[in-house]
């Protein structure tokens, strides 16, 4: 074998023949090697059957290229044929070249030989060295390749199925799909699965079946990721030694054997699922690596230990407790933190609420905690962080729970209320859980009178908040206006300081004040008053429901002196009740009323209407109804509006502001269906006939110009007629009239209107309640049509205004213009038989969804009223009977 | 609550032997496999699930059992103590596979039910051996040391769980069987 030798001259020789015999010699050498490449010798294979690595090597002499080839030995099929460019290792002498084969080593056996090349010019091959695969016959089994491989997710792996000697292949299943596959030997078959996702925690099972289905065989390939660690840090609880934390941002799908690895400063974490890991010196730089079957990851982190403190939980929490205070001392578990200065947490919870407050200290192993409530269960938790270079909170203290001691209970909120005769109530507020200092044993109330020497001392349960009080033999003897009732609370602390309210003995004698009107709002009632600058007087607010009389449940709020406003608010404000409220001074005098309010929550119809009664008195009638009971006005009534009801028709005679009121109808004439009425307004009580006020109201026909004051021919019939419907009307069964709640939110912010109403049917004895009810309105409508009807809101004409009465409330609703308004008349159900009445008798009332009504019934709708002058023989019953049969459903 | 099992009472000794199966039956009466076989097949993954999926049976240690499967007529042959030892000899070696394929599994809610299970065979084991004793029959020897297995790949680790299996179904209906003429015979 040619070889290249230099000797090196110890005494170099620089004549030019020798120089020129070198240069001489190199290039016959070089002639001769590229006459005759050296045909590579020694061939020898290493395989790694895991990495499908093939290590070829060999003898190559001075050639530095080479061309390989690589063949599937059964079918001679070439896998690899390059030219490749090796240089010789110098220790060995040998040529090596390293092949990954895209199929598992085993599938096939692979024959290997190699030549060199220089330029153009090659050697010849060299003897042909052959991987064995496990297809050969010496090797019976179903076999497949590769076994328990584990790939990153993407990759492509090729498994090979060497099926049985003398049985024919069937398929290759890689978890439910079957692969294609291409042929490698004979028995030797291969399928490629490209882009490989995550496999299942038991990896995904690669099947080969032979065909017919006898035998199977598989492979189990696992797809994951290789390790990415994140969030590693490194801090100290003890102040000596260093816990090191991190996470993995995403699961690698590989367990167990297959699982990460990780190495914190070359020292192995004993577990793979804890992501934590102490070392028990700071050494100030860490590191740690993961390492799984597809990749390793490194992570480092550096800092000083005493800017990595996260302290530990305080431990053995314990209490020295009082009543406004309570101390809280704990220990900690490492001694080394008596010289770390600290700031501490401490999370205090009480009824619900959490605060929290800190404190600081070197070593900090108590606190105090001041302004605590008495006879109150507390809840505390400490943490602390280091104070300087602080890094972060320590974990939270275990929850510990006191309770702090009793005290004196506060002095109760007294009030009072007196009664028209020296009867009355002392009153308190009970006191709440954080004004009682501990459980209430009971209560002292002291009545006194320095000046008649008189002084009463009572003791009372702690569930009792009113006390009945009798001032009438003190009032009798007293010169004096004023009593005072002394409250002292109990509890197991002791008593509370005084609390006293004066008690006026004239209350009676004062002069009712101007009413205003409260308007109430989302918030309550805002109430306003003058503040006189001399005065230095507190001031109590106090209200009740305006229907009580007689020990009222009356609630009340206590104002500093200087305040001109207060809005009040209660729980108990209910809608529809009147409540009277009044503005006190609170001095040492006894309290003075200095003003007084009413008002609504929210005003709702009434809901009752009046009793109305008619008074035949000749030719006029006298209707009176009495005041609604205040309960029932469940609002300010602006007043009592007047109808006359010709059955179908609603005409308004006229209104009255005025709650006292009653009017005097007089009839003028009856004529040819047509009727003038008087209306004759008395003042009550007095029924002052000075006060009489002479309306004429023209019916349809008459001129209105022609309304005056003063007596009217009088249509003697007419008084017959209305006695006679009244005992039509009184046979007549009745509806109840039902509270509609509804209303309320037409009508909740206007005042009430009440209406007084004639109508063409008389009930009595109760309420009613419309109907909506189109299609019997026009059977039971009459000669009214579709116009008629009860719909004294379509009076778009005020009416008031012809007879000289102002009206608080014109119709103007413009809806009710329309034909189908309501019709109530024909839209009753009789289903009650009422026994009649007398004329005279109170008169029922009729509902309305904005208003209630009181109904007494004068004439017949103008039709009916034709018919039976029509039937002579027929009468106010028969009409009333044919009525009835029209308005049947 | 649909798992069939089966109890028996054998006067002779006061011992009771229950059998759960690895089947429930749903109302028509119709047996399906258990919820803990299917857990487990599904665990395995594709084809392990599949109906016909039968792979070929390995003869590793952990299947170094008795066969369940005994000829009709060498079935009716065996006597007391042959039959008891053939039970008892199976079930430790099927109560050490299921430990061990409990102690392998990475879902923790199919390691429960293996364990769960294990609890019962061991129970089934000890009333079996309590029944020799008594009748008076010496007890076979300790199975092989499970610890001695060889490496196996994972594949065949799958198919060896599959067969276990499917053994401890083939000897809990044979048992059921063979407790029935035991105590026929006992009584008799």
């Amino acid at each position: 074998m040619p070889r290249l030798s230099v000797s090196p001259s110890s005494k170099p020789n620089c004549s030019p023949v020798w120089l020129i015999s070198v240069l001489l010699g190199l290039l016959a050498i070089h002639t001769n090697a590229k006459d005759v490449l050296t045909v590579p010798q020694q061939v020898s294979l290493s395989a790694n059957m895991y990495t499908q690595h093939l290590t070829i090597s060999w003898l190559g002499g001075a050639a530095t290229t080479f061309d390989l080839m690589i063949l599937r030995t059964e079918l001679n099929e070439t896998v690899f044929y390059e030219t490749v460019s090796v240089t010789m290792n110098q220790v060995s002498g040998r040529h090596q070249w390293n092949w990954t084969s895209v199929e598992p080593l085993q599938c096939t056996s692979l024959s290997i030989k190699i030549r060199s090349r220089d330029g153009q010019t090659t050697s010849e091959w060299s003897n042909t060295q052959i991987l064995q695969g496990s297809d050969l016959p010496s090797n019976e089994e179903l076999q497949m390749y590769p076994q328990d491989r584990i790939v990153p997710v993407g990759a492509n792996t090729t498994f090979c199925c060497i099926v049985e000697e003398g049985k024919l292949f069937g398929t290759i299943r890689y978890g439910n799909t079957v692969m294609n596959t291409t042929r490698l030997s004979r028995r030797s078959f291969a399928a490629t699965v490209v882009n490989q996702e995550l496999s299942g925690k038991t990896g995904t099972n690669v099947v080969c079946f032979d065909n017919p289905k006898t035998k199977l065989t598989g492979a189990v390939v696992f797809v994951g990721y290789p390790p990415l660690p994140t969030d590693f840090v490194c801090e100290t609880r003890d102040l000596t030694s260093a816990v090191c934390q991190w996470n993995e941002k995403r699961d690698t799908n590989l367990y167990r054997k297959r699982g990460t690895r990780y190495s914190l400063n070359k020292r192995f974490s004993p577990e793979e699922k804890q992501k934590e890991c102490s070392v028990a010196q700071w050494e100030g730089n860490f590191t740690l690596v993961a390492v799984n079957p597809l990749g390793q990851y490194s992570l480092t982190d550096s800092a000083e230990i005493n800017h990595r403190v996260h302290p530990v939980a305080p431990v053995n929490l314990t209490f020295v407790v009082h009543a406004w205070n309570a101390s809280v001392l704990w220990q900690w578990e490492y001694n080394s933190y008596s010289s770390l200065a600290l700031d501490c947490q401490v999370e205090l919870a009480s009824q619900g609420y959490k605060t929290k407050r800190t404190f600081s200290g070197v070593g900090l192993r108590s606190v105090v905690l001041s302004d605590l409530y008495p006879d109150e269960d507390y809840s505390v938790q400490v943490c602390c962080g280091a104070q300087q270079n602080f890094w972060k909170w320590g974990s939270w203290s275990k929850s510990f729970s006191f309770k702090t001691n009793n005290y004196v209970p506060d002095a109760p909120d007294v009030w009072m209320w007196m009664n028209k005769d020296y009867t009355g109530q002392v009153i308190w507020k009970p006191l709440t859980q954080r004004q009682s200092h501990g459980l209430i044993t009971g209560y002292e109330v002291t009545l006194w009178s320095p000046e008649v020497n008189f002084q009463h001392t009572e003791f009372f349960s702690p569930d009792t908040y009113a006390v009945p009080v009798n001032l009438t033999q003190i009032a009798t003897r007293s010169s004096d206006n004023k009593v005072m009732a002394t409250v002292i609370a109990k509890n197991a602390a002791g008593v509370s300081q005084p609390a006293s309210v004066l008690i006026p003995l004239r209350l009676t004698d004062v002069e009712p004040l101007t009413v205003s009107r409260a308007v109430y709002t989302d918030r309550g009632f805002p109430l306003f008053w003058q503040h006189n600058a001399n005065d230095t007087c507190a001031y109590v607010v106090e209200w009740y429901e305006a229907s009580c009389k007689w020990d009222c449940p009356v609630e009340w709020i206590k104002l500093a002196a200087g305040n001109t406003n207060v809005t009040i608010k209660s729980a108990n404000f209910q809608p529809g009740v009147r409540y009277n409220i009044s503005l006190y001074s609170n001095s040492s005098e006894a309290p003075e009323l200095l003003q007084h309010w009413q008002g609504y929550m929210q005003e709702l119809v009434p809901s009752s209407s009046v009793l109305l009664s008619t008074t035949q008195q000749d030719s006029d009638i006298l209707l009176t109804w009495r005041e609604i009971p205040l309960v029932n006005r469940r609002g300010f009534l602006l007043g009592y509006n007047i109808y006359i009801s010709g059955g179908s028709q609603l005409t308004l005679l006229g209104n009255c502001i005025h709650m006292h009121a009653c009017f005097i109808i007089t009839f003028i004439t009856i004529c040819c269906r047509k009727c003038i009425s008087l209306v004759h307004m008395v003042q009550k009580p007095e029924w002052d006939s000075s006060k009489e006020v002479l309306v004429v109201i023209p019916e349809e026909d008459e001129d209105e110009e022609g309304l005056g004051i003063g007596d009217e021919p009088v249509d003697t019939d007419e008084p017959t007629s209305l006695r006679y419907y009244n005992q039509v009307v009184d046979e007549r069964p009745i509806r109840p009239r039902f509270p509609d709640s509804s209303d309320s939110s037409a009508s909740s912010l206007d005042s009430a209107c009440t209406d007084v109403t004639y109508t063409g049917i008389q009930t009595s004895g109760s309420s009613l309640v419309f109907q909506l009810d189109p299609q019997g309105s026009s059977e039971g409508g009459g000669g009214g049509g579709g116009g008629g009807g009860y719909r004294p809101q379509m009076q778009s004409r005020a009416p008031s205004d012809d007879i000289g009465l102002a009206s608080p409330e014109p119709f103007l609703e413009p809806q009710a213009a329309s034909a189908g308004g309501y019709k109530p008349q024909s839209s009753w159900h009789f289903d009650s038989p009422v026994e009649a009445g007398e004329s005279g008798r109170l008169a029922p009332s009729l509902g309305s969804p904005t208003s209630v009504a009181s109904t007494q019934f004068l004439l017949p709708d103008e039709e009916e009223y034709a018919e039976e002058k029509r039937q002579p023989s027929s009468s106010a019953a028969t009409w009333f009977t044919n009525l009835l049969s029209s308005t049947k459903p | 609550k649909n798992t069939v099992f089966y109890q028996l009472f054998i006067p002779h000794c006061s011992i009771h032997l229950s059998l759960y199966f690895l089947f429930t039956n749903d109302a028509e009466g119709r047996l399906h496999q258990s919820q803990v076989a299917v857990f487990l097949l599904t665990y395995l993954g594709p084809p392990f699930n599949e109906k016909d999926f039968s792979p070929p049976r390995p003869n590793s240690t952990a299947l170094s059992l008795p066969s369940a499967a005994t000829r009709l007529e060498l079935w009716h042959g065996l006597e007391n103590q042959a039959r008891l030892a053939q039970n008892q000899k199976a079930y430790s070696v099927l109560l050490a596979a299921v430990r061990e394929l409990a102690r392998s599994t990475l879902c923790p809610a199919l390691k429960t039910s293996l364990l769960h299970f294990c609890t019962g065979l061991d129970g089934l084991l000890g009333s079996i051996s309590a029944l020799m004793t008594t009748l008076g029959y010496a007890l076979p020897p300790p199975s092989a040391n499970m610890e001695m297995r060889p490496t196996m790949n994972d594949f065949a680790k799958k198919v060896e769980g599959f067969w276990i299996l499917r053994e401890l179904q083939s000897w809990l209906w044979r048992s059921a069987k063979d407790f029935n003429r035991l105590k026929k015979r006992l009584r008799g």
